[in-house]
């Protein structure tokens, strides 16, 4: 099986989702913060090879292969990992604002 | 019909018109052990033995012929029979290549069970063993603590068991210097799951 995620590409999801990065022993630890608050960590190891396999970060910010790709690479976006995490229910989706009613009222059933 | 043809001499021999005399450059009269221009001349046509000896001759070359037809044959026969062991063998190998490589990649994706011990973590011991298990991807190996999903890399299988203890120990140190507010529903389930197994202070 082929590397699907190098350490490039970790470095560049990191980015992608603002990621606070801090070095710990072998790794440096991203952390993705979302309004605040923690929904995903993963390692990045140390080293100089670019193509060293990452290719566990899929499965610690909740995405398949294929989405963690496209995200290290450019497809995907921060808004859209957000919007994916929020359908799974990783994030919690923003409450809609009470607004006035956009829905037209019902007619009165009674004459 | 050329000229040089239709002046070599023939003879009837058993309703067949034989030339009397090879053509020119041919190389009959040597695999038949006669000496061209010589054996076949008109004056011995005309000797009391013409007759026995073209007969002698051609038996001969008909024998010559049939054992020419019969190496052929059984030259085509050993072709063809090297032909399907060729192709019988190539295939073997075919399937063997494939069954060899299968296994390669049967025994690489074997995973390793195993667990952590201990941690290099200042206020925390391992309570209960970590289960971790670790499997071939590609040319490297991933270890993983599945129970709180994290994961981590190597180039060798104790390389990622020893990453993952790594990075098990900066997890730890982020998710508990966090307020419970702070921490997402997976950052929060990993700390619940890695309290099970680690004691901290």
């Amino acid at each position: 099986m082929a590397r699907i995620i190098t350490k490039e590409l970790a470095v560049k999801i990191a980015q992608k989702l603002n990621a606070t990065v801090t070095k710990s022993g072998a790794h440096d630890l991203a952390a993705v913060f979302h309004d605040g608050v923690l929904v995903a960590s993963f390692g990045i190891r140390r080293g100089s090879e670019k193509d060293k396999g990452h290719d566990y970060i899929p499965g610690e910010i909740f995405v398949g292969p294929g989405f963690a790709k496209q995200l290290g690479q450019c497809p995907k976006s921060h808004q859209d990992w957000v919007e994916a995490m929020q359908e799974k229910g990783i994030i919690p989706k923003p409450k809609k604002e009470d607004g006035p009613s956009t829905e037209p009222a019902e007619p009165d059933a009674t004459p | 019909m050329s000229e040089a043809t239709q002046r070599i001499p023939r003879i009837a021999f058993g309703g067949l018109h034989i030339p009397t005399e090879p053509p020119p450059g041919s190389r009959i009269c040597e695999s038949l052990g006669m000496r061209a221009g010589e054996a076949w001349t008109w004056k011995e046509e005309q000797s009391p033995q013409w007759e026995a000896r073209q007969e002698e001759a051609f038996r001969s070359l008909i024998a010559n012929v049939a054992e020419f037809f019969v190496e052929q044959h059984t030259l085509a026969q050993l072709a063809n029979r090297i032909n399907g062991l060729e192709d019988l063998h190539r295939s073997d190998f075919g399937l063997l290549h494939e069954r060899v490589k299968a296994l390669e990649e049967q025994s690489q994706q074997r995973s390793i069970a195993t667990c952590i011990n201990s941690l290099e973590l200042k206020g925390a011991k391992v309570a209960i063993p970590i289960p971790v298990a670790i499997h071939a991807s590609g040319d490297e190996y991933i270890a993983t603590f599945f129970d709180a999903n994290i994961s981590s890399g190597g180039d060798t299988p104790q390389e990622a068991f020893h990453n993952l203890c790594d990075i098990l120990v900066a997890k730890i140190t982020l998710l508990a210097s966090l307020t419970p507010e702070q921490l997402g529903r997976e950052p929060a389930r990993q700390l619940a799951v890695i309290r099970e197994f680690v004691a901290m202070e």
